[in-house]
C-alpha cells in the first residue's frame, strides 16, 4: 500500500486582510517562500524535590511567534498594501494558507517588524517580511 | 520568440550590420542559431542558448527568466573574429530595452575567451580555416 504522499507547496499562501466589515483577504503575490507561525506553549518549572529525580512542568502561555516570507518584489499593488501596514505600525489580520486541496489555515492578528527589499545585480529583486503574531492563532 | 527577438535586436544594430550584414533584409545577415552556415567563410555570429533559468513563486509562475546565451564570432582572421566581438559586446552588455515580445531587463557580459580552432571551423565545412573569438551573456528578460 502506498504512503500517504507529501504535498507540493505550490498553491500555499499569504492573506491580508484590508480592515474592512465584512473584512476581505488578498494573496500577497510572487511569495516563494512562508515560514511559521512559529507556534509555541511556554511552560513553567514545577520540579520539586519529591518528583522522584524527575523534570515537571505545566503549560502556561501560547506564543503565536513570528511569520516569515521571502518573495520577488514587483511593486504589485498586494505588497504595496504590505509595505503601507508596515509604515502603519498597525494590527492587521492575516491568514497562512499551507497546501491547495486540501488546505490548512492559520488565522490570526499581527504586527508587520520588518519590511526588507534587497537588489542583487544577477538576480530579482526580492523582499523579506517578519510579522509578529499578537494574540490567538485560529487553525481551521 | 526570445531568440527571434535577439537576433532582431543583433540586426538592428548599424555596427553589427555593417561586420555581417547580408544586404537590406535582416533575413540575408551572417546571423545564425546553433552552427555556422556551410561553406560560409565571411565574418560571422553563431549563437545558442546555453542554459537557461526560470522562476516560480508559490501562486504562479514568474515572468522573469534568466537565459544564458554563448555567441561564436567568426571571421577569417583573429583581428575580425574580434573586431565583430567588441561590436558584440558594445551593443549586449549592459543592455535593456524591448525588443517585440521580449522586454531585456539586463544583459550582463558572463564569459569573453579565444580560441584556435582553425580545425574545428574545417570540420564544419567551412572551405577555409576560420578564427573564433566567443562571448557568453547572461540575459534578464520577461515577456511583454
Amino acid at each position: 500500500m502506498p504512503s500517504t504522499p507529501a504535498k507540493a507547496a505550490l498553491g500555499s499562501s499569504f492573506k491580508l486582510g484590508n480592515g474592512a466589515s465584512p473584512e476581505v483577504f488578498t494573496t500577497v503575490v510572487s511569495v516563494k517562500k512562508i515560514g511559521g507561525p512559529t507556534m509555541e506553549v511556554a511552560t513553567d518549572d514545577t520540579t520539586a524535590m519529591d518528583d522522584g529525580g524527575n523534570e515537571t512542568a505545566i503549560a502556561t502561555i501560547f506564543k503565536g511567534g513570528m511569520v516569515s516570507l521571502e518573495g520577488n518584489f514587483s511593486g504589485a499593488t498586494s505588497q504595496i498594501a504590505l509595505e503601507t501596514a508596515f509604515f502603519a505600525k498597525s494590527e492587521v489580520n492575516v491568514k497562512v494558507l499551507y497546501g491547495s486541496t486540501p488546505v490548512r489555515t492559520y488565522s490570526f492578528a499581527a504586527i508587520i517588524t520588518k519590511f526588507d527589499p534587497a537588489a542583487e545585480v544577477a538576480k530579482a529583486i526580492v523582499v523579506k517580511v517578519d510579522l509578529k503574531v499578537t494574540g490567538a492563532v485560529t487553525p481551521s | 520568440m526570445f531568440k527571434a527577438d535577439l537576433r532582431t535586436l543583433l540586426t538592428s544594430d548599424a555596427a553589427i550590420a555593417a561586420l555581417v550584414g547580408g544586404g537590406a533584409s535582416p533575413e540575408t545577415f551572417r546571423i545564425y542559431i546553433k552552427e555556422l552556415k556551410q561553406k560560409q567563410t565571411l565574418d560571422s555570429i553563431v549563437y545558442y542558448v546555453l542554459h537557461g533559468a526560470r522562476d516560480y513563486a508559490l501562486d504562479e509562475p514568474q515572468n522573469f527568466r534568466t537565459t544564458f546565451v554563448h555567441f561564436d564570432c567568426w571571421s577569417k582572421t583573429p583581428r575580425g573574429a574580434e573586431v565583430l566581438a567588441i561590436a558584440l559586446e558594445a551593443l549586449l552588455s549592459g543592455y535593456t530595452g524591448t525588443v517585440g515580445e521580449t522586454n531585456f531587463q539586463y544583459v550582463i557580459l558572463e564569459n569573453e575567451f579565444d580560441t584556435d580552432d582553425r580545425d574545428d571551423a574545417r570540420d564544419a565545412q567551412t572551405t577555409v580555416p576560420l578564427c573564433r573569438v566567443i562571448r557568453e551573456f547572461q540575459v534578464q528578460w520577461s515577456k511583454v
